[in-house]
């Protein structure tokens, strides 16, 4: 478990607190009156170098005021982003109860990609705060912003200070000043500014500090300290210190008046000078941590009375701030640590020694950014790389903090990283949930040559064997190369290669068991075996809910909802959606991005059955949470969706834009895991640019001679539409023939749907009525239940010949009569709405679109139409008309089928529609 | 060291007098001092390496007087 809970939450406690106040402080009411000055504009910048007292300032004035304030201390492990964020809702659920609850899922897990969401998440509860509840305005304080570098956390406060409410005051405490466009802000008069000429001491503000210490001090004396000193509050403070101990005075003030020595350095030795020797190594050894508690003391200085030395040093004045409320955790003033580690360093194994010493307390904690901060200043390589290897798990997968590993690898020498395995296979993870083929294959190969250097040493994952995937190399590694081959779509060897795995898993290991469970499945994919692999898929996605594993959930269900609509069955793959909603939302928050697959999902069926509105809410919808989802497939898969719906809508350049853009974000070799090469060239052909689908068809090597295998079918059918556009039917019809075979024997409904749609055609062009209209009744015999509209309206006019010869046939032959009138008019509906034209010809008019209707109404039951819109009733009609109840009612359900409607008020809006009607 | 082009050599000159011990902080750089000034000089790897040298002047609060690069011999 990552860091024994009270440990890590005292430590983020202690950012969050204003921190302590010091006796003697001199009030400087002239800077408090700038900072409420400041305030009233809004933004507030504090910069000047270190020791100006900028932190002393802000915390005197923040604890003056009546509304509590949210206080975050910054260090550079607020780099990463995701941390970042976290900690400032952490800062403002302090004013503002509940904003981390309802903000916080935005940061992920997984990491989000941009975090323009979660800042507008955060501005709109803030803003809100006080619109609806009354809550007073915000003032948010960052102190040592100068500790924030990340391009990725600037570019995020950079949106927050631009998109502001007033109700959001912030006030940035920096050393130097910060890359936020600051200067725009300052133009237009709404930044306030305290700078080192405002913080430095007066004259009457240095006397005042100094005379705390020696009460009658000589006001030339101070004159001259705070000359020598230029008003540098800490300098002025070491002075003071200085002071106390000092037997002659005025011998002091002149030597050191008289001297040019660095003034921090000159004070800094005459204090340290006059300490007790054992204070002074406690002051020495302790310096070279950041934080500092009596237990941590102890160990990195083999004392066991630190904590009464803490206190001591407290009460000396001696630079140490305290950062909570019950004396647990203290840190120096930094430039004090500098000043003490400057003295350290002349012994360098000592202070590798302390070092060690600290990072074993620290891993014994739990902690392991400090614990790896301190094995790499300790120059223990090896031992700060197993850091890394035993907390990946737990900071990748579980808290999605990828930023955080990618500070500390780079920190560890290239050849120490080859030398590890585990190392290896963790930048080999990272790069798969991206489809990185190109990265993770040499990282393989490289894990590989090591593997055995595995065994050397002990390995305890923070997560525990059972939640890690890193514990057992060799199992991981089998798992990462059947990863790769899925990837290619190489289904023999992502099932030998996860068998492999399998027989290398130990007792207890049970996230690599389960990951194996979900390989096996895709393995059974990969070979067409649909059914089996949604059952191994749904054991999987129960071990992943109950474990809380949210990411592999989300991706479980993905695949579990593809795998439903191979088979045919739109409300399976519907159902699975819903749960997967279910299973990763949390009631009364915002959708997290796990929800983003589902929601893409939603939408595909949704254009299936050619819901074209409903599908593009949710696609869009779905496609913004994808966008921020760590595994990149379900976003391509959205985007290739939304290029349907815009092309169904007679967008073609709005098509070809979210196609090229699903492009963009997909990885790795074409296949199951990657649809999108082929669903281009199947675009490329709906709008009639032949040769471009032929150019890609040749690129990849398809040829209708080429064995068969499930992957590879969605590329088979687009050779088969484009042999057919190019003339060659018979060429088509025999892969098409190949192709249903295959399907048919795996009981794979939904290729095989497709597949004898095409096939159809090619029989039409081949001349063999009867035979096209018996290949599309067999496609629709399994589509229509299902609601399939899309998949025969994409394919133009060439399918709506069929259609039509269907209808007529059907219509001519009662005895055949076989597909529901309601499906038909549901599939003429879309053929006649959109612009099915290639060549892209205008919208038809209502009265071609009113004679395409399968069956023309005849003119009773226009009649009868015409009474429902006026509202009358089946009696009501059948007086009217004279004619008995039955007869109207047979006319009324006659209708109601031709028209493709479910009920009466459709079938007078679908009336109205079609201009049959007023 | 390294069989690398030598990497240009700059000089950067503070107000106040650093004594020997803080070399360390400085990457191992010369520190000379004259009357109330010291000169911290010595090859420097990068541009990046220049900035964190200069980011700890100023995280020691010290002025900065001037920055030089020594063209090679």
């Amino acid at each position: 478990m990552e860091g024994s809970p009270p440990e890590r939450d005292v430590l983020l406690a202690t950012k969050l607190q204003v921190p302590r106040s010091r006796p003697g402080l001199v009030p400087r009411r002239r800077l408090a009156d700038r900072l409420e000055e400041g305030l009233n504009r809004g933004l507030v910048l504090v910069a000047a170098p270190a020791g100006y007292g900028k932190s002393v300032l802000l915390s005197e004035w923040v604890r003056g005021m009546a509304e509590p304030v949210a206080w975050l201390s910054l260090d550079g492990g607020d780099n990463d982003p995701v941390r970042f964020w976290r900690h400032v809702l952490a800062a403002l659920d302090m004013v503002r109860p509940g904003i981390a609850e309802r903000v916080g899922p935005l940061a992920g897990p997984p990491a989000p990609p941009a975090y323009d969401a979660l800042v507008s998440a955060l501005i709109n509860d803030v803003a809100a705060g006080r619109a609806e509840r009354g809550q007073p305005d915000v003032l948010l304080v960052f102190d040592d912003y100068h500790l924030v570098s990340s391009d990725s956390v600037q570019a995020s406060v950079r949106f927050l200070l631009a998109h502001r409410p007033p109700q959001l005051r912030v006030v940035l405490a920096s050393r130097s000043d910060p890359p936020l466009g600051l200067a725009r802000y300052r133009g237009r008069g709404e930044l306030g500014e305290v700078r080192a000429a405002d913080l430095r001491f007066t004259l009457d503000e240095a006397a005042e500090l100094l005379r705390q210490v020696s009460a009658d001090l000589d006001l030339s004396i101070a004159a001259a300290l705070a000359e020598r000193t230029e008003g540098w509050a800490v300098g002025l403070q070491l002075a003071a210190l200085s002071l106390r101990t000092q037997p002659d005075v005025a011998r002091f003030v002149a030597a050191f008046t008289g001297s040019h020595r660095y003034v921090l350095d000159y004070l800094t030795e005459e204090v340290l000078s006059r300490q007790r020797h054992d204070l002074r190594t406690f002051l020495l050894e302790t310096s070279v941590l950041e934080r500092l508690s009596g237990p941590l003391c102890d160990a990195v200085t083999g004392r066991d009375d630190s904590q009464e030395l803490l206190d001591e040093v407290d009460r000396s004045g001696l630079f140490v701030v305290q950062l909570d409320d019950v004396r647990g955790w203290w840190r120096y003033h930094h430039l004090f640590a500098d000043l003490l580690r400057t003295r350290l360093e002349q012994d360098p194994e000592h202070v590798r020694r302390l070092h060690r010493n600290a990072a074993g307390w620290y891993e014994r904690q739990e902690l392991p950014d400090e614990a790896i901060r301190h094995a790499l200043a300790a120059g223990e390589l090896g031992w700060a790389a197993r850091l890394v290897e035993e907390h990946f798990d737990t900071v990748f997968n579980l808290r999605g903090e990828q930023a955080t590993i990618q500070a500390w690898l780079p920190a560890l020498p290239g050849d120490l990283v080859r030398s590890r395995p585990r190392l290896l296979l963790a930048q080999a993870q990272m790069a798969s949930m991206r489809g990185d083929l190109a990265t993770m294959e040499p990282l393989l190969e490289a894990a590989e040559r090591v593997i055995d250097r595995a065994d050397e040493e002990p390995f305890r994952p923070s997560t525990g064997p059972e939640g890690s995937l890193l514990v057992n190399a060799r199992a991981m590694l089998a798992l990462q190369r059947s990863y790769a081959a899925q990837l290619r779509g190489d289904a023999a060897a992502t099932a030998a290669l996860t068998r492999e795995a399998m027989e290398q898993l130990g007792e207890n290991e049970l996230m690599l068991s389960s990951a194996v469970q979900g390989f096996l499945a895709m393995a059974e994919w990969l070979h067409g075996r649909l059914a089996a692999a949604a059952e191994a898929f749904e054991s999987s996605i129960g071990w992943w809910r109950r474990e809380g594993q949210v990411t592999t959930t989300a991706w479980g269900y993905y695949c579990l909802a593809r795998l439903h609509r191979g088979q045919g069955r739109l409300d399976a793959a519907a159902a699975t959606c819903e749960r997967a909603l279910e299973a990763v939302g949390q009631p009364g928050q915002r959708p997290r991005p796990a929800a983003g697959p589902a929601l893409a999902g939603l939408g595909e069926v949704a254009y299936q059955r050619d819901d074209l509105d409903r599908a593009l809410e949710y696609v869009n919808q779905g496609i913004t949470l994808c966008r921020q989802f760590v595994h990149t497939p379900p976003l391509a898969a959205g985007l290739v969706t939304l290029a349907w719906i815009r092309q169904a809508a007679g967008d073609r350049r709005g098509a070809r834009d979210a196609m090229a853009e699903a492009e963009s974000v997909s990885a790795g070799p074409a296949g199951l895991l990657n649809p999108v090469p082929a669903q281009r060239a199947r675009l490329l052909l709906a709008q009639g640019d032949v040769a471009g689908a032929a150019r890609w068809a040749g690129d990849c090597g398809l040829d209708p001679g080429d064995a068969l295998d499930y992957p590879n079918e969605p590329g088979h059918l687009v050779l088969a539409r484009l042999l057919l556009a190019q003339g060659d039917a018979a060429a088509a019809r025999a892969l098409l023939d190949r192709l249903e075979g295959a399907a048919a024997s795996q009981q794979r409904a939904g290729s095989l749907i497709e597949i004898r749609a095409i096939r159809a055609m090619a029989l039409a062009a081949l001349g063999d009525e009867a035979a096209a209209i018996a290949a599309l009744t067999s496609a629709l015999d399994l589509g229509c239940p299902q609601g399939y509209v899309r998949v025969f309206a994409d394919e133009g006019p060439a399918m709506a010949a069929v259609l039509g010869r269907l209808i007529a046939a059907q219509r001519s032959d009662q005895r055949a009569a076989s597909i529901p009138l309601a499906c038909l008019a549901r599939l003429q509906r879309a053929f006649g709405d959109g612009h099915q034209d290639p060549a892209g010809g205008p919208a038809d008019s209502r009265a071609a679109r009113a004679s395409r209707l399968i069956e023309p109404l005849t003119s009773r039951e226009l009649e009868v139409l015409a009474m429902l819109a006026a509202g009358r009733s089946n009696q009501g009609i059948a007086s009217h008309l004279v004619i008995s109840l039955d007869t109207v009612k047979k006319h009324v359900s006659h209708l109601m089928g031709k028209l493709g409607a479910a009920n009466r008020t459709e079938a007078v809006a679908r009336g109205r529609e079609l201009g049959l009607i007023d | 060291m390294s069989g690398r082009a030598p990497s240009a050599g700059y000089e950067i000159r503070v107000e106040g007098v650093l004594d020997q011990r803080w070399t360390a902080w400085f990457e191992d750089l010369e520190i000379a001092s004259d009357h109330d000034q010291t000169v911290i000089s010595g090859p420097v790897a990068d541009q990046a390496a220049l900035h964190g040298l200069l980011n700890r002047v100023c995280d020691l609060g010290l002025v900065l007087v001037s920055v030089r690069r020594l063209e090679p011999e």
